[in-house]
């Protein structure tokens, strides 16, 4: 099993060099991880040394409603309700998760402050604002 | 649909309540879940419009997520959900209401329709609140139905937006 895990990473590292350090700036990098991802911890120590903050859909609602980041954090929603849902950005929907299950979760990297809703509940909403580093 | 909601809020939440056991709790829960997925099964064929397709889509999802939820419980129970009265009218009247929808096309469809989903959660949030938490009596079945009312009540608020475009 060891092995494997470490082949593993090998293999995600390999892939990792090979992309351009422009594709890596992309605004939401949020392509790449998805639900129930384990391989993100190994980038993220070295993308940034950005915090994670954990939002939990439950009952209907994402909690907290608003998350205050410093740019370059990571939010990771976790869906701990008994239906599906999903997030998508609210303006132009410019991007979304896919279809989170019960106890599925999905995370990206924030660099601009974003409201965003559940596309299948619609009146589901929430809030994500960055703040300057060091205020 | 107005008076459906009336017949469904006046006999389950309002004055002389039906004294109802757990199984028969259950089975007005599993039912009353079947239902809205029948009417999400109806738009789903009968409409073309995005709006009303996708919210179709999610009453289904999230009913038969609710209809699990409450199979997985009555199993661990060891309780037969059972027939009774209100399951009864509830089915007798989604009946009528399927039939008057079925007759519809176009945009009279779907403005019945979502009006109906909007009378349909109106009463049924009414008889989960008023009707079967009260007279749920295990624990684990009182929580789940307790659970429910945010999704019903978030189902409701999706339908008035939806409708609010087919005035």
């Amino acid at each position: 099993m060891k092995n494997a895990a470490r082949y593993l990473i090998f293999i995600v590292l390999l892939f990792d060099s090979c992309t351009s350090p422009a594709d890596r700036k992309t605004t939401m990098d949020s392509s790449s991880y998805s639900i129930e991802d384990d391989i993100p911890k190994a980038e993220e120590k070295k993308q940034s040394e950005g915090k994670t903050h954990v939002v939990e859909i439950r009952q209907m609602k994402f909690e907290p409603y608003e998350v205050k980041v410093v740019k370059g954090d990571r939010v990771l929603w976790i869906n701990k309700d008994i239906t599906d849902h999903d997030v998508t950005e609210l303006a132009n929907r410019s991007w979304a998760s896919s279809p989170l299950k019960s106890g599925q979760s999905w995370s990206m990297v924030v660099t601009e402050s974003v409201d965003y809703y559940c596309n299948l509940h619609q009146v589901m909403k929430g809030k994500i604002t960055v703040e300057e580093k060091g205020n | 649909m107005l008076a459906l909601a009336s017949i469904l809020g006046g006999s389950l939440s309002a004055q002389e309540n039906p004294k109802l056991s757990d199984p028969e709790v259950a089975h007005v829960a599993v039912v009353a879940n079947q239902i809205d997925i029948a009417y999400a099964a109806i738009a789903k064929e009968k409409s073309k419009d995005a709006d009303i397709l996708k919210f179709a889509d999610t009453m289904t999802n999230d009913h038969n997520a609710v209809i699990n939820q409450a199979s997985a419980l009555v199993k661990k129970l060891n309780v037969t959900p059972k027939e009774n009265s209100v399951s009864k009218k509830l089915l007798a009247d989604a009946e009528a209401t399927k039939k008057t929808l079925r007759a519809k096309s176009g945009k009279e469809f779907n403005k019945a329709y979502i009006d109906n989903e909007v009378a349909y959660h109106k009463a049924v949030i009414g008889a989960v609140e008023g009707l079967l938490i009260p007279e749920a009596e295990n624990a684990e079945l009182k929580a789940l139905l307790e659970n429910v009312v945010p999704a019903l009540k978030t189902h409701l608020e999706h339908a008035e937006m939806v409708q609010k475009m087919y005035k």
